[in-house]
């Protein structure tokens, strides 16, 4: 495969060595765009072959689990099972194996592997505030579903960056309880 | 090492906007927010070859038009009876233009790895992606072991890039069958509009103005319910956009008729009665026929694009060629 070149952002064509690592942006030679472009030593860095593990020399040495013809490398850090060098998977400095891998992604045990969250915090709070702004006619309907969500997800994970997550439940389930009172209010009054 | 929740820094991006970065001991987290579902991205700081900025005329572009703008409303005020109105706008497109001027030139940044070189949305403008590459530069190369020396840059011996995956590497969700029931209430009402929008005009009873009203919550309830079932059913696209703008363009009209009567409040007159206002009153009458008219395309639209899909559901699969039992 072909090496790549420090490329411009907008025309792709190769940067001269003056244009990496400046305190401000330069034009390209090619297209006279602005640009910034920062490199790091990973860029140069040759890629690693992967190993596919040695065979058993004797019948006293360790095997792997998946594969056991294949030498034992290192053992998985969660689960202790011997793995070779193919198995054994570099998570974020830990050796693991896809076992435990694919288990913790399922269970939500291995945060990193945590790529997508529904937020019922906001869902609820949608439910309780929008209505309100857009046709408050439809509160009777959302009220209860704001405070459904609100009870049934209430440990559900929220958002991995905003922490406020059960003040935005209890803040939903009193605005909608708000609302029941005011709509139950003129039920009354227009009984009696 | 796997990171806990609530140690992210925001870097870029706005609270409640679709896309944000945020910096962890050890990796960046790209961030999309869908409103009440969020994706992440992660790039740890080992894997990060290069990051890249280039100015864009987006910013300069959106200037210019807002100037524009605001000099032919102010130079439209002489001539306009109620000019608050035109002042609001005015206000509004300075309201953009400000921060516009404040916050910069544009920009798009990209970040590349072994494996993928993706677009950091968040980074839009041009001196917050120069604050937060200076801010990444000595976290990068402590965690590669120190900077690329010049001897690097010169050897120009850069690793390929892996050619992007045949597919995405992500469990699929689960598709359900919809039928859409909670949609066709919605196109009926939203059809609906246009009979009671005529008989308001020609009938100037109260009862078709609470009928009106009746019909517009219920267009908005069936609104959300069916944005709420559609997701991750089988439904095409187009369909499933419908409802959305059924319920975007009830919001803004509602705030458009709630801006117009501010609007009289402010300059002391009252508000057009609703009433006379059919016959006395253009812009009233002008935001009546385009709501309707929305609201007709988009239930005619959805009555339409329901029964082709409805067809397509219900078509029974090819049949297979030739004897059974036998290797094709």
């Amino acid at each position: 495969m072909k090496p790549a070149a420090i490329a411009c952002l907008r025309c792709r064509a190769g940067l001269p060595q003056t244009a990496v690592h400046t305190p401000a942006p330069v034009p390209c030679p090619a297209c006279g765009a602005m640009t910034l472009t920062a490199v790091y030593p990973a860029l140069f860095r040759p890629p690693t072959a992967a190993s596919a593990g040695e065979l058993l020399a004797t019948e006293e040495e360790a095997g792997c689990f998946y594969h056991p013809r294949k030498k034992a490398a290192t053992a998985c850090e969660l689960c202790g099972r011997f793995l070779c060098a193919l198995c054994d998977v570099d998570f974020n400095g830990r050796h693991l194996c896809p076992g435990c891998i694919e288990r913790g992604a399922k269970k939500e045990q291995l945060p990193t592997l945590d790529n997508h969250r529904m937020l019922y915090d906001g869902t609820a709070l949608a439910l309780a505030v929008l209505p309100v702004f857009l046709c408050v006619f439809v509160t009777f309907i959302t009220a209860p579903m704001a405070i459904y969500v609100a009870v049934r997800y209430w440990n559900a994970p929220g958002s991995l960056v905003r922490r406020t997550q059960k003040l935005r439940f209890v803040f939903a389930i009193l605005l909608s309880v708000a609302q029941l009172v005011v709509w139950a209010a003129i039920v009354a009054r227009s009984l009696l | 090492m796997a990171t806990t929740s609530h140690n992210y820094t925001r870097l870029a991006g706005t609270r409640g906007g679709i896309h944000s970065l945020w910096l962890a001991g050890d990796h960046l987290l790209l961030l999309s927010n869908h409103s009440f579902s969020e994706e992440y991205r992660r790039f740890f700081f080992r894997d990060i070859q290069q990051i890249s900025v280039a100015k864009t005329q987006g910013a300069t572009i959106v200037n210019i038009v807002l100037c524009a703008l605001i000099l032919l409303l102010a130079g439209a005020i002489p001539f306009v009876e109620v000019w608050q109105g035109l002042g609001v706008w005015i206000a509004l497109a300075l309201l953009f233009l400000l921060p516009n001027l404040l916050k910069g030139p544009s920009c798009i940044c990209e970040l590349r790895t072994a494996v993928q070189t993706v677009n950091l949305k968040p980074l839009r403008r041009l001196r917050r992606a120069q604050r937060v590459i200076a801010q990444l530069r000595p976290l990068i190369e402590t965690a590669q072991g120190g900077p690329a020396t010049a001897e690097m840059i010169a050897s120009g011996q850069i690793a390929p890039q892996a050619p992007a995956p045949a597919a995405a590497a992500t469990v699929p969700r689960p598709v359900r069958h919809c039928r859409g029931r909670i949609h066709l209430v919605l196109f009926w009402l939203c059809l609906a509009d246009l009979p009671l929008t005529i008989l308001a005009y020609l009938n100037q009873s109260g009862w078709f103005t609470a009928l009106s009203m009746i019909q517009l919550a219920a267009s908005v309830g069936f609104a959300i319910a069916a944005i709420v079932q559609q997701q991750n059913s089988d439904l095409p696209s187009p369909l499933k956009r419908i409802p959305i703008i059924v319920l975007i363009s009830a919001g803004f009209f509602f705030a458009a008729s709630m801006g117009y009567v501010f609007v009289f409040l402010v300059a002391g007159h009252l508000p057009p009665d609703q009433h006379a206002a059919w016959r006395g009153d253009p812009v009233t009458l002008v935001m009546s026929v385009i709501s309707t008219t929305v609201n007709v395309a988009c239930g005619l639209a959805g009555l339409v694009l329901r029964e082709r899909y409805r067809s397509t559901a219900a078509m029974p699969p090819p049949a297979p060629t030739g004897p059974p039992g036998k290797p094709q």
